[in-house]
């Protein structure tokens, strides 16, 4: 099984080259909807199906295929790369310094094995769902006026005012 | 499967890193979004990592909540670059550097 | 478990999943394009296609050579890459939304082994997130053919299928409430004993049908091909590419059908309240555990399938095609609402009858 995961992780990471390096916003926003795919995968292999499931359902379902619908909308042509190598180079200290950071922490903090036994049930859409509306209702509550908030937002900015009409 | 934690957080900082020289790099505010995407994901692997290493669902609660935050941006930040389009603005986000709609 | 054949024999797997797609794409596939006509010819009072074969039953054959044979056409401003990928982004989705749908059970030493590809925990959420990736081949065959008219054809049935995506979800989540579970099988297992689904949320399957004419692109809601008075996405295709966006909507109303069948319909049990194990307690034959009875639940499974498909075809010569914006007033301002109602509704039904 440990080949799956790391098929997926070097796939999910070589479509996400592509994100950023496609000079076409449209294959940018395809390639992030095959690292997704793959991301999911690593969920599903991390005992997580139902996350796995959701971000599939969520991330590429909705938000990717809002993406590609507004890029069509719109029409977005292909754009160059900007930046030279000194803009590069001008802003390569910040990623350097959380590598360093990064590598450091996972040296000291974390254990070698993350191979703790867990039930069947761990995971599922019932262990998750009595965690969230159990001890995290609260914050459960705040995603879903998160969602109403952004709900209303996008209604009164996409709104057209009075002075532009016709 | 035994797959050690580093190596799932190697893949997550990964992710985050190709996500923030996007960030960087790229100039049309749709495929800045699209790296912010990225950089979220990322998280998410770790969340979900450390979660099955320590055995405890509470990373997977808080990806939920990731997923509901990244929706609700991806709505407000594409309809504002609608909005944009509308006003004949460009999108490359280094010319946008007036507030005034 | 999730992804439970990962860990089975994977050889058994793969016969599973080549016979199961098989006869998705090869007999049901077929049999419904021919049903259609001939049903659609028995409902306008026609003969329909019946010279090709016993009762026309090789038509689609004939068919089928034809659109092989025809002209491949590439516009020749179309994105090349995209305008290729895009049928194959209709069929993929379309033929994985079927791998947990199970299509009847046999009992082995007290182990309940469903018939279906794989047995997945969160079965219900697969089949919805995976069917919604069949927007892509929409947006993309649209976008890439470079040409004015499939754009505005494929942002109109992108949105309309995102639209529609939302009652039909909500109309699940009631069916979930019920249930307690995401499990196809084991929805099925809790209405062999109970009512059937589709009694305690009557207004739940009304909503989910409605969606899913919707979602699969047929009529009245069929604005994405529309053949008749606006172009839909698809007109720059032609021959084989042509073909497999009709294979991928056929394939995509008989994964509906089924989960129609399975949420609402009681899946492959005999009748509300009678259910196979009853029967057969009565008959003096334990019909899950010897020999080849199993296939008779099977058979009634194929039946009431087959039921929900004849309804796509009769309703499409029932109902007048509606005009996009009814479509968008019927889906926001009446559905969504309705869905929600439903959902309070089956609410205080699971709280206070059941």
């Amino acid at each position: 099984m440990e080949y799956l995961f790391y098929t997926f992780s070097g796939l999910a990471i070589l479509f996400s080259l592509g994100v950023v390096f496609a000079r076409n916003p449209i294959y940018s926003g395809l390639s992030l909807v095959t690292t997704l795919f793959f991301v999911s995968g690593i969920f599903v292999l991390l005992h997580a199906p139902f996350i796995g499931v959701l971000q599939i359902l969520v991330y590429t379902g909705a938000i990717m295929v809002l993406f590609l619908y507004v890029m069509m909308l719109l029409n977005i042509q292909e754009e160059q790369i900007v930046g030279t190598r000194k803009h590069l180079m001008k802003w390569m200290h910040l990623p350097l310094i959380v590598v360093i950071f990064f590598i450091f922490k996972s040296l000291i903090l974390v254990p070698t094995f993350s191979d703790i036994p867990v039930d069947e049930k761990f995971g599922s859409v019932f262990n998750v769902g009595e965690s969230l509306l159990g001890s995290y209702v609260l914050v459960f509550e705040i995603a879903s006026i998160v969602l109403l908030a952004a709900m209303i937002g996008v209604v009164v900015l996409t709104k057209k005012t009075q002075k532009e009409k016709p | 499967m035994i797959v050690p934690l580093d190596h799932v957080l190697l893949v997550s900082f990964a992710l985050f890193l190709i996500g923030l020289v996007g960030l960087f790099l790229r100039k049309d505010a749709l495929t800045i979004f699209l790296c912010v995407e990225l950089l979220l994901n990322a998280a998410n692997v770790a969340f979900v990592g450390v979660a099955r290493s320590i055995g405890d669902v509470t990373g997977h609660v808080v990806v939920l909540i990731v997923i509901a935050v990244a929706a609700a941006e991806a709505a407000i930040g594409l309809s504002i670059v609608i909005r944009l389009h509308q006003n004949k603005k460009p999108l490359e986000v280094q010319k946008l550097n007036e507030l005034k709609g | 478990m999730s992804l439970s054949f990962f860990d089975s024999n994977m050889l058994s797997a793969l016969i599973r999943i080549a016979l199961t797609t098989g006869t998705i794409l090869g007999v049901i596939v077929y049999l419904m394009v021919w049903a259609e006509r001939r049903v659609s010819a028995f409902i306008q009072g026609r003969l329909g296609p019946n010279r090709v074969g016993p009762l026309g039953l090789l038509q689609g054959l004939a068919d089928g050579v034809k659109f092989i044979f025809k002209e491949e056409l590439m516009p020749s401003e179309a994105n090349k890459f995209l305008f290729l990928l895009a049928p194959f982004a209709a069929v993929l989705p379309a033929i994985l939304a079927f791998a947990p749908v199970p299509y009847g059970m046999k009992i082995i030493d007290g182990n309940v082994v469903p018939a279906a590809i794989a047995n997945l925990d969160v079965g219900v959420l697969f089949v919805l997130s995976v069917t919604s990736l069949g927007v892509f081949s929409i947006i993309l065959g649209g976008w890439a053919s470079n040409s004015k008219y499939p754009v505005l054809g494929g942002l109109r049935a992108a949105a309309q299928v995102i639209s529609y995506e939302i009652p039909m979800g909500l109309a699940i989540m009631a069916v979930l409430l019920v249930a307690g579970t995401t499990n196809l099988t084991e929805i099925v297992q809790l209405q062999s004993e109970g009512a059937w689904f589709v009694l305690i949320c009557p207004i739940g399957f009304l909503i989910f049908v409605v969606s899913i004419f919707a979602e699969t692109n047929r009529l009245p809601f069929d604005m994405p091909e529309g053949e008749t008075e606006i172009i839909g996405f698809h007109a720059e295709y032609s021959s084989m590419k042509f073909a497999m966006f009709f294979m991928a909507e056929y394939a995509n109303m008989v994964t509906a059908s089924c989960i129609a069948v399975l949420l609402f319909l009681g899946g492959w049990e005999f009748l509300p309240f009678v259910s196979w194990s009853k029967l057969s307690a009565v008959a003096g034959v334990s019909i899950y555990e010897q020999g080849f009875w199993w296939l008779l639940p099977v058979a009634w499974f194929m039946a009431k399938v087959s039921f929900v498909l004849i309804l796509f075809i009769w309703v499409r010569w029932t109902l007048p095609r509606f005009r996009y914006d009814q479509l968008m007033r019927l889906g926001w301002k009446k559905l969504i609402p309705l869905s929600l109602l439903n959902i309070v509704i089956t609410m205080l039904i699971v709280m206070w009858v059941v």
